[in-house]
């Protein structure tokens, strides 16, 4: 193992700050691990294990974890397709009725231009009967 | 509408989702494209039939209302898509996530054990036999500070260890000292390392310190000369540069020079060196490390007594009164290892008929040298072997207290004469204070190998302590004749428990006088 890798464990260790202080400094300054004092050596490896047995636990808790999690999105890839169908199909329907409203409107515009149309034909036509039957009053 | 749908959905993870939603959202578009692209025909051909007044304008106007609509629908439709794929997308995502954290984890773990596996190759060693040992040297200390039931534990320990003390001595001695003392070694060792990591912050301090700062730390000239060297010394010298100057300063200047020191580091510098320090002082106050120097020094002054034998054996008897030869031989080897003298004086003292004895010829020398002051430096040393700088062991105190000041002044001459005058029927009359105990009192008085009187000395020693007045000498052969004769018996009654040891030794010891008495006599006749 190198000194980093040491230094690396040792960082991540839950101890007090002031101790992880001097024990990353003890580290540093030594050219080998071996060199360090029993003292030291037999607090590291308290540390080491304890560190080992709280990762144990934090495995086991993530790996449960993980395997719900994995259930619960198995589950949502198979509804998946079923959901974007009915989104599809919602769409597609929305699509068609829009389209009969719009097709019914423009039948109701035709209607009601034509009506009026015709309207204004009647109007136009009394106006010219009005007219003629003027000038045939004024000839007399 | 974007020209290759397939193209969104790339950001997923799982691939069986990815392509899932490319292709579902692939076709379905198509599918609704071209329904859209339908609707817009029909809608446009029925726009474009013929219009009457503003009939065509208001068709157009229903034709962009149903575009506009359809882009509603259109944005309704990706948003539920992209609401399902990001739920699925986040899922992932978390899952993801734990998936990394475990594998770091295991990735920690496994460093975490070949680091343990590293350090337990280092450690495992002294864990088994130190235990043992540990505990016995432990309850000895308890023994001295006055708590007695730690030596029938250590003892026990050490028993169920399957060793008596005396075999472990006996070990000790015949030089399986490397692996009783693995633990004691390697911190001695890694004592070296982190002294020389506080020189290497002494040494970085000196940097900013003057030279007028240095020499202000004392007024000899020899020391302040010593400390300016210090300044010019690369680091690789400041150990040796260190330890000299460290001999040299008292007590009061060595604390001054490292209150210098200390003012020139920050606050994080001062801390680790304040630790590195106690590091230090707890190893040297340890017990195992304690006796290891202990048998080191004891296993040295075997060393020297085999050679102190083997020279004098060669030299004597013809040239033992030959002062000037003496002279030159005890002063060479003095300078090599003031031990070896002393040794020779022991020699000599075993070795008593055949000449005239290395001790009084030391005497002799040392008188011719301090009266006609020819060599003082031989004296001084020897002088200055007796003072506390050099004492490095209580051993090493009895020695030089033994041979430095009671042997040179005669003083040994005549305890030793008064010892082996005392009668038996004296000794045998004469109680032991109250005040003494000599089951715990002693245990500190190397007992194995060592001749009554020897023994006795360190005993007398003890009980000068302890405030014995006028019959110690009496009381202290007494005594030593208890510790030598319940030593032969432990040993010979090895398969008995602790308790039972003792328990022999402290009640056979009356009953069993006329043994006594015969051995003791016995002794003396052949000491005399």
């Amino acid at each position: 193992m190198t000194k980093e890798q040491y230094l690396h464990l040792l960082s991540k260790a839950h101890i007090d700050e002031e101790e992880k202080e001097y024990l990353l400094q003890i580290v540093e300054l030594i050219d080998h691990i071996e060199d360090l004092p029993s003292d030291v050596l037999f607090r590291l490896e308290d540390i080491f294990t304890a560190e080992t047995a709280r990762l144990d636990q934090e495995e086991k808790m993530l790996e449960a974890e993980l395997r719900e999690s994995q259930a619960v999105l198995g589950q949502k890839k198979r509804d998946l397709p079923g959901k974007l169908d009915d989104i599809d199909r919602q769409a597609l329907e929305q699509v068609e009725q829009l389209e009969r409203e719009a097709l019914a409107k423009m039948d109701q515009i035709d209607k009601e231009e034509l009506h009026s149309a015709s309207e204004q034909k009647h109007a136009l036509d009394m106006q010219r009967y009005q007219e003629i039957l003027e000038s045939l009053k004024k000839k007399k | 509408m974007e020209s290759n749908p397939e193209q969104r959905y790339t950001d997923f993870q799982s691939p069986e989702v990815r392509t899932e939603l490319a292709r579902r959202a692939g076709s379905a578009e198509r599918n609704l494209d071209a329904r859209v692209a339908a609707a817009y025909e029909n809608l446009k051909k029925r726009k474009e039939r013929e219009s009457y007044g503003q009939g065509e304008k208001r068709k157009e106007e229903v034709f962009g209302d149903f575009q506009k609509r359809w882009w509603t629908i259109r944005g309704f439709r990706a948003r539920a898509y992209a609401k399902w794929m990001k739920d699925v997308q986040h899922d992932e995502y978390e899952i993801q996530k734990r998936q990394d954290r475990i594998h770091q984890i295991r990735e920690d773990k496994r460093l975490y054990q070949d680091a343990l596996k590293e350090i337990s190759g280092t450690i495992s060693w002294w864990r088994v036999d130190q235990k043992a040992k540990l505990g016995y040297l432990r309850a000895k200390e308890n023994v001295v500070a006055g708590v007695k039931e730690g030596y029938e534990q250590g003892m026990k320990k050490l028993w169920e260890f399957g060793k008596s003390v005396d075999e472990w001595v006996a070990d000790v001695m015949k030089g399986d000292i490397e692996s009783l003392y693995k633990r004691a070694i390697h911190d001695l060792e890694s004592t070296k390392k982190m002294e020389s990591l506080i020189f290497r912050f002494y040494s970085k301090s000196l940097e900013s310190i003057s030279a007028e700062e240095l020499s202000n730390i004392t007024k000899d000239t020899e020391k302040k000369k010593l400390l300016e060297q210090l300044k010019t010394t690369d680091e690789q010298q400041f150990t040796t540069a260190w330890d000299k100057l460290r001999k040299t300063l008292s007590n009061e200047e060595y604390k001054q020079l490292i209150s210098l020191f200390s003012s020139r580091l920050d606050g994080k510098e001062r801390r680790m060196v304040k630790r590195l320090q106690k590091q230090i002082d707890a190893i040297y106050a340890r017990p195992d490390v304690h006796d290891y120097q202990e048998v080191m020094y004891l296993r040295d002054v075997q060393k020297n007594i085999l050679n102190g034998k083997k020279l004098y054996n060669n030299i004597n008897p013809q040239r033992a009164t030959q002062v000037p030869a003496w002279h030159s031989i005890l002063r060479s080897l003095f300078d090599q290892s003031p031990n070896m003298v002393y040794m020779l004086c022991d020699a000599a003292d075993h070795y008593k008929g055949v000449g005239e004895s290395l001790e009084s010829v030391l005497q002799k020398l040392l008188l011719e040298d301090k009266t006609k002051n020819k060599n003082t430096a031989f004296v001084e040393k020897l002088e200055k072997i007796s003072g506390e700088g050099n004492v490095k062991s209580v051993n090493d105190l009895i020695k030089i207290n033994f041979y430095v000041k009671n042997e040179l002044d005669e003083n040994r001459n005549k305890i030793l004469r008064e010892l082996r005058n005392i009668k038996w029927n004296v000794l045998l009359n004469q109680p032991i204070p109250k005040n003494v105990n000599v089951q715990s009192d002693f245990l500190s008085v190397p007992v194995v190998g060592r001749d009554i009187f020897d023994i006795a000395y360190d005993v007398r020693e003890i009980l000068k302590r302890k405030g014995v007045g006028n019959e110690k000498n009496i009381i202290a052969l007494k005594i030593a004749l208890i510790l030598h004769k319940s030593d032969s018996e432990r040993l010979q009654d090895h398969d008995k428990t602790p308790s039972q040891q003792m328990k022999r030794v402290n009640t056979t010891y009356i009953t069993e006088f006329n043994s006594l008495k015969e051995y003791f006599n016995k002794t003396i006749s052949q000491a005399a």
